[in-house]
């Protein structure tokens, strides 16, 4: 027992020294956790009450920015009204859901039946707009801060869009505030269209520039052309299909390989990302519900 | 540590935190060179300092800067290992005859050459620590470790600087 007690206390500071180590590692494990109990980052009350004063301090500068741009968005929307559309899925640019119309088209002309139109369809989307209080884009692992939170009806995991494309997916939220992960974090996947071929692929950032996104898993014998628009699948329920991602930059035909390397240029500017749309998706739950209980997509 | 400075260096923690946090935070160059301006606070703890509170104290301060830039735990983890890894190498860089008693290890009190013969490893080691564990891969090896390197020049020009400053705005006082 002494010497028990006495080798503790000769290797203390190296004992103090692992176990701290295995506690930051601990942390930083969980906090990339799926379910994360403490909520100690900048969806924090207190935490997100300080960026939030600073950020309104630089705020200023951006503003004749951030003004443009909302008036293009505004003219944009106010097009697709005039134009007797509907509102598509998102508040996105128009070309967005032509897949879906296709596809309902199609249905219709098959079964021969008018199909009833679904209320519920026709507003599955609801989006909350909020602005953008903490953002950062040079990191490898980066985070928006929004200032709206549970008090607003945003929930873990809903998908965030801006005007421009998609942002990411909420990460955490407390009362007032949320953190989003952004597309611009490494282990962010997004579930991708190539909307010209209808190609299914996956957007991950390799972790470098901000502008560019890496688009993986398009087979080799797939024609792809730089400039193709790359949109949301839809698939996951977090993003309304069809939102725009980027187009086709840089393309590589790996030698010898299944796949091409491809690179895209990212719609959404996050370097000035001001005002962001938090999308709730009334039909996610069924849907989830439905493909857990099938056993489809653990 | 002794007693007398611990109103001083609980008054060095608030400043170094409030400076990183409130000032720095958004301070990005050339896209590539971030200011981790806190590390200064953990390098200016004074020699005597036991290596065990200086892992404390860099647990603290690291958890504290990790909450506000959504990293829980990297800070920490790169604060802890260098506090763990600074008393070999004070020791290892001790001129002849020791240190003086009272004496932090600042640029003002043992000059800047010493001081960045001090500071460079650990910092570049904090640094270099961060960007891996944030990346997760050595991936991007080369240009996560510029992103280092040239985050550790920032650091260290802000440490050396907010030194001059506070040095000297606080001689009169304490």
């Amino acid at each position: 027992m002494h010497s028990l007690l006495s080798f503790i206390f000769r290797y203390r500071a190296s004992i103090l020294f692992v176990l701290l180590e295995v506690l930051s590692a601990y942390f930083i494990v969980n906090n990339n956790a799926y379910h994360q109990a403490a909520v100690l980052n900048s969806s924090n009350r207190l935490v997100a009450s300080v960026i939030n004063t600073t950020s309104s301090m630089t705020d200023y500068f951006y503003l004749s920015e951030v003004n443009k741009r909302l008036a293009e968005e505004n003219a944009r929307l106010r097009e697709t009204m005039q134009n007797g559309e509907a509102p598509a899925g998102s508040p996105l640019r128009e070309d967005s859901l032509a897949v879906e119309a296709l596809a309902a088209d199609s249905v219709k002309l098959l079964t021969g039946i008018k199909t009833r139109q679904d209320s519920l369809r026709m507003k599955q989307y609801l989006f909350i707009p909020a602005r953008v209080v903490g953002n950062s884009v040079y990191h490898a692992k980066n985070y928006v801060t929004i200032d709206k939170g549970k008090a607003d009806g945003i929930e873990k995991d809903m998908g965030v869009i801006s005007p421009d494309g998609v942002v990411g997916k909420v990460k955490d939220v407390s009362e007032h505030y949320a953190v989003i992960t952004s597309l611009l974090h490494t282990d962010m996947l997004v579930s991708a269209l190539v909307k010209r071929s209808n190609t299914l692929g996956s957007i991950q950032w390799s972790g470098r520039n901000p502008t560019v996104a890496d688009l993986d898993n398009i087979p080799i014998h797939i024609n792809i052309i730089a400039g193709d628009t790359i949109v949301t699948s839809g698939y996951s329920g977090i993003y309304p299909p069809g939102t725009l991602i980027g187009t086709v930059g840089e393309i590589r035909p790996e030698e010898d390989a299944a796949f091409y390397d491809i690179h895209v240029d990212l719609s959404t500017r996050f370097q000035q990302l001001s005002y962001v749309y938090v999308v709730k998706n009334k039909l996610r739950y069924e849907k989830d519900s439905l493909n857990r209980n099938n056993q489809l997509y653990p | 540590m002794n007693s007398r400075y611990f109103l001083p260096q609980t008054l060095n923690f608030i400043v170094y935190l409030v400076l990183q946090i409130l000032i720095v935070r958004n301070l990005v160059l050339f896209e590539v060179s971030f200011c981790y301006l806190y590390v200064g606070f953990l390098l200016l703890l004074p020699f005597e300092t036991s290596a065990m509170l200086c892992m404390v104290l860099g647990f603290a301060v690291g958890l504290v800067v990790d909450i506000f830039y959504n990293t829980f735990g990297m800070h920490a983890a790169a604060c802890v290992f260098v506090m763990y890894v600074r008393q070999y190498w004070i020791g290892s860089i001790m001129p002849r005859g020791g240190y003086d008693a009272g004496v932090t290890p600042s640029p003002r009190a043992l000059g800047l050459r010493w001081f960045i013969t001090y500071a460079f490893p650990l910092t570049l080691l904090h640094h270099l620590l961060l960007f891996f564990i944030e990346i997760g891969s050595f991936d991007l090896f080369y240009f996560t470790f510029v992103k280092a390197l040239a985050s550790t020049v920032f650091t260290l020009v802000m440490v050396v600087v907010i030194d001059y400053i506070l040095q000297s705005s606080r001689r009169p006082i304490l």
